[in-house]
């Protein structure tokens, strides 16, 4: 039985739809390139689990009527009527944009965001209005090499966005086939501006504490004392009362990060605690690095969707006709209900009216990086914004 | 059009907003943070490398920069690129066209513009680092319109200082590790010299000699004491002569020179060299081999061949007039003068046969293949079969004797070749005493071996040939001045088959007083001692 979609949006250069049931993907794709209404270059195809991802990969390829295909998994999707918790989302876009996709499942990470990124570039001749979307693997070594080496083909003229993938099993799509790790690279290009939008809802709590010994991704003590003591007595908490279950809870609730000299924070997340007192994070934080400890609101997180499409689309020359988001599972997808439902929400509403075709994702790290070189994100939600050409 | 910055305390920059208090606290903890972050991962890089790689990286982090680098320029190494992020291999390159490495001293530095570093950077920011004589600069720039401000050019003029720090002991590091590895280069490359077999000579564009290997020592007999440090040619008084013939290559593997064999003169001794010369910086260098033993071989093989020419048409002659005369249908042969041309044609033949069989074992001897037997050899019977076989063809002249001590043991032998030894030992007595005289084979026990000499009154052979003649081809009497003929193989048989029978063989003479050629050969086991 072929999936239900839902909710077609349908414009110049985009359409997207959302699909539920057995072949929910194939089904959100064939809608989406329906509601475009003319020749697909790309499909963007993001499933929830469970799925089987080769199937996925092979159904949405064979209705993308000849178009590249690529997308992952997420612990959630987003469509254009909001969260989806177990379904389909996808976007086509018009052949009309210039369109790359390219992979790789080198061992190293750098090699990976490089040779993918390579492949993706070389499809596009005119880079002057364009953005590099990454789809990663959490799994398998630090994202932020990934960056690095996407970032050491791309340059510093192409913003770079995306996410890893999310749900289990996770996979990444590239053009029939599923990738189990390694790096989707998709590079598009338009005639007009693209807007890209980064934001997230983590507020500092007190003055930074400054690392004063880590290990790779874990940091040991922080202000000379071991770092999960200050970390409990920042947050008013007894320690020796915290389970792990809590901990995740406190956890996830309350990150680190890392604040820059422009005031803005890169917010870490805490993955785990160590047996020797550290604090496990999902990035490497150097020794003599300034962190502090944040809280993770629910308004926080809304006010931080909204602030994303904003400045992505206060970016573009023209209505907002599409966009992709990559939002972080650890925000309103981790809290769940009614709070999932009022970021989506927030973010399909600021997307304006009449609602442009989008499709989204949630996942286990974001990527976006618009200025500086550095664009590996925890908490964060990146919005891609396209407006038609001229 | 860009515009250029002093940061200097009545800055122009574009200043934030004013922060309060707290916010200013913050900020001046993160840079503090930051610098300390970017001195502990400067001070970690083992390697100029390592620190440019790491250092430019988190440049572009902190300063929130598309482009971060750092150029050097030390007094024993071109500009270069130390570190770059975010720039290809080729832009990056390229900053070194920039003249950012040229700006002298001061403090940090920034510019806005349209296109800096012709990498499309809007805004950036240098500051300069160096000490005794090594010249540094880093940077960072961004793509977008924001100019660094006066506490971003501060800590940029921090980190600059930190990785002049850390900069000057890995070049001395690097220093450090080059001049160990040059050294332990030309140390592997002097124990290669000195260990090969050819000869290693070089000399400097003024003809003086900087080089001398312990193989040209060994060929030339000059020590490399007596050799280097002095002109070519007066510290090999021989060169002079060949210098001209010497051809010198371009390259060393100039397979299209040939190399000069020439001799050269030193100290009365010709020594024959294969030279082959390659011209380099600052001099010549040659490499030469001894080809005095090969030319010997050489000459010995040339005379061998005219000796055994003559060898061989002497009784071919004999043969050839024998038989003529005995097929002349005219001329009637008598009994007597035809048995002795019958006598002539079977002597000679044997002759012939004996020369040929020599020729040919002597080509042979080396081989495993030939046949060795090893068994118990009574010599004393042996000696008497030979004495009495050389008798019956010595004329009156010579006095043949057989002296045998009592109760010999047998040795270890292969009988027929030691005969062949003692028949050869005999017969060259025999021809080498033109005047006749005594001939004696004399066995006598030693100490688990028995001593067999064959002493004759003849020629006699000089001191200085007396190692040589055990050699293929060498006859004492090359010429025949003394009318001596011989194939110059029988004295290396005898050697060869001594030898294979575990045996040794030895010569004693003095001019004009004859000569004595003792074979020496194990005693078989469980013999009784005389």
């Amino acid at each position: 039985m072929l999936g239900v979609a839902t909710l077609d949006i349908h414009n110049r250069m985009a359409g997207s739809a959302s699909g539920t049931g057995t072949h929910a993907a194939a089904s959100a794709v064939e809608r989406a390139i329906a509601a475009l209404d003319r020749d697909p270059g790309l499909v963007l195809v993001f499933p929830t689990a469970p799925i089987d991802p080769d199937t996925v990969a092979v159904e949405a390829q064979a209705a993308a009527r000849g178009a590249r295909v690529a997308g992952m998994t997420g612990t959630a999707v987003i469509g254009a009527n909001g969260l989806i918790d177990n379904g389909c989302s996808a976007i086509a876009f018009s052949s009309v944009l210039e369109i790359g996709v390219g992979a790789s499942e080198a061992d190293d990470p750098r090699t990976c965001g490089r040779e993918a990124a390579e492949k993706a570039l070389a499809a596009i001749d005119d880079v002057s209005h364009g953005v590099l979307l990454l789809f990663v693997d959490s799994d398998s070594g630090d994202q932020a090499e990934v960056v690095a080496g996407a970032y050491a083909v791309a340059g510093g003229r192409i913003p770079l966005a995306g996410g890893a993938a999310g749900g289990a099993p996770r996979a990444r799509f590239a053009d029939g086939r599923a990738l189990a790790k390694g790096v989707v690279a998709v590079a598009i290009g338009n005639r007009t501006p693209i807007g890209v939008g980064i934001a997230h809802g983590c507020v500092p709590r007190g003055a930074p504490s400054i690392v004063t010994r880590s290990e790779g991704q874990t940091v040991l003590r922080l202000d000379g004392r071991p770092a999960q003591d200050v970390y409990f007595e920042r947050l008013g908490v007894d320690g020796e009362q915290v389970d792990d279950k809590t901990f995740e809870t406190l956890a996830m609730m309350h990150p680190l990060a890392e604040p820059e000299l422009s005031g803005n924070t890169r917010p870490r997340y805490v993955r785990a605690r160590a047996a020797d007192g550290g604090l496990v994070c999902a990035t490497s934080i150097e020794t003599n690095a300034a962190v502090e400890i944040c809280d993770h609101t629910p308004d926080a997180i809304g006010t931080s969707a909204r602030a994303a499409v904003e400045d992505a689309t206060s970016q573009l020359q023209g209505p907002t006709e599409a966009a992709v988001v990559f939002d972080c599972a650890a925000r309103s997808a981790w809290f769940g209900g009614e709070l999932a439902l009022r970021e989506a929400d927030a973010l399909v509403g600021a997307l304006g009216d009449p609602v442009a075709a989008v499709a989204g994702v949630c996942t286990r790290g974001e990527i976006g990086r618009v200025r500086g070189a550095k664009g590996d994100l925890n908490y964060g939600i990146v919005v891609v914004a396209f407006s038609a050409p001229a | 059009m860009r515009k250029e910055i002093s940061i200097t305390a009545s800055s122009s920059l574009r200043s934030a907003p004013p922060p309060d208090d707290r916010d200013q606290l913050r900020r001046r903890f993160v840079e503090a943070a930051r610098r300390a972050q970017i001195v502990t991962i400067v001070n970690r890089a083992q390697t100029e490398a390592e620190l440019g790689e790491s250092v430019t990286a988190e440049l572009c982090e902190v300063f929130e920069a598309e482009v971060g680098f750092v150029l050097a320029r030390t007094e024993d190494a071109p500009p270069r690129v130390v570190g770059a992020y975010g720039l290809r291999s080729g832009e990056a390159a390229r900053l070194l066209d920039t003249g950012l490495l040229d700006v002298n001293g001061g403090g940090p530095h920034c510019e806005e513009g349209a296109n800096l570093l012709a990498v499309g950077a809007r805004t950036l920011a240098c500051a300069p680092f160096g000490a005794r004589g090594a010249r540094g600069v880093v940077g960072v720039a961004r793509l977008y319109e924001q100019t660094f401000d006066e506490a971003e050019a501060a800590l940029l003029e921090a980190v600059a200082e930190s990785i002049e720090h850390a900069l000057e002991p890995l070049w001395l590091a690097e220093e450090r590790d080059r001049l160990y590895h040059e050294a332990h280069e030309r140390g592997q490359a002097a124990r290669v010299i000195g260990s090969i077999a050819d000869g290693v000579l070089l000399v400097d564009d003024a003809g003086v000699v900087q080089l001398w290997n312990p193989a040209a020592e060994a060929m030339t007999g000059l020590s490399c004491d007596v050799v280097v440090g002095r002109a070519l040619e007066e510290a090999i008084p021989g060169w002079s002569a060949i210098r001209d013939s010497l051809v010198v290559a371009s390259e060393p593997a100039s397979s299209s020179e040939r190399a000069t064999s020439a001799p050269i003169d030193v100290g009365g001794r010709e020594v024959w060299l294969s030279i082959r010369g390659v011209g380099l910086a600052g001099g010549t260098v040659y490499a030469f081999r001894d080809l005095t033993q090969d030319r010997r071989l050489e000459q010995l093989k040339t005379d061998f061949i005219a000796t055994v020419s003559h060898e061989l048409r002497t009784p071919l002659a004999a043969v050839h007039g024998a038989a003529k005369t005995l097929a002349r249908e005219e001329v009637v042969v008598g009994g007597d003068v035809f048995r002795e041309l019958l006598n002539v044609v079977i002597e000679q033949s044997d002759r012939l046969a004996a020369m040929v069989d020599d020729i040919l074992l002597a080509s042979r001897i080396d081989s495993p293949g030939l046949p060795f037997a090893s068994e118990p050899v009574d010599v004393a019977a042996l000696g008497a079969e030979v004495v009495s076989a050389a008798r019956a063809h010595a004329d009156e002249r010579f006095r043949l004797e057989l002296i045998v001590a009592p109760s010999l043991p047998p040795v270890v032998a292969d009988r027929d070749k030691l005969r062949q030894v003692l028949t050869n030992l005999v017969a060259n007595a025999v021809k080498y005493s033109p005047a006749g005289g005594r001939i004696g084979l004399e066995l006598k026990q030693g100490d688990g071996k028995l001593d067999i000499a064959v002493r004759d009154e003849g020629l006699g052979i000089a001191s200085a040939e007396q190692q040589l003649i055990f050699e293929k081809f060498y006859r004492v009497d090359a010429n025949m001045a003394r009318g001596v003929s011989g194939s110059g193989l029988g004295l290396y048989i005898c050697r060869e088959l001594v030898h294979r029978m575990d045996g040794t063989i030895a010569v004693e003479s003095h001019p004009g007083e004859g000569s004595a050629f003792i074979v020496t050969l194990p005693i078989a086991a469980g013999s009784a001692a005389a």
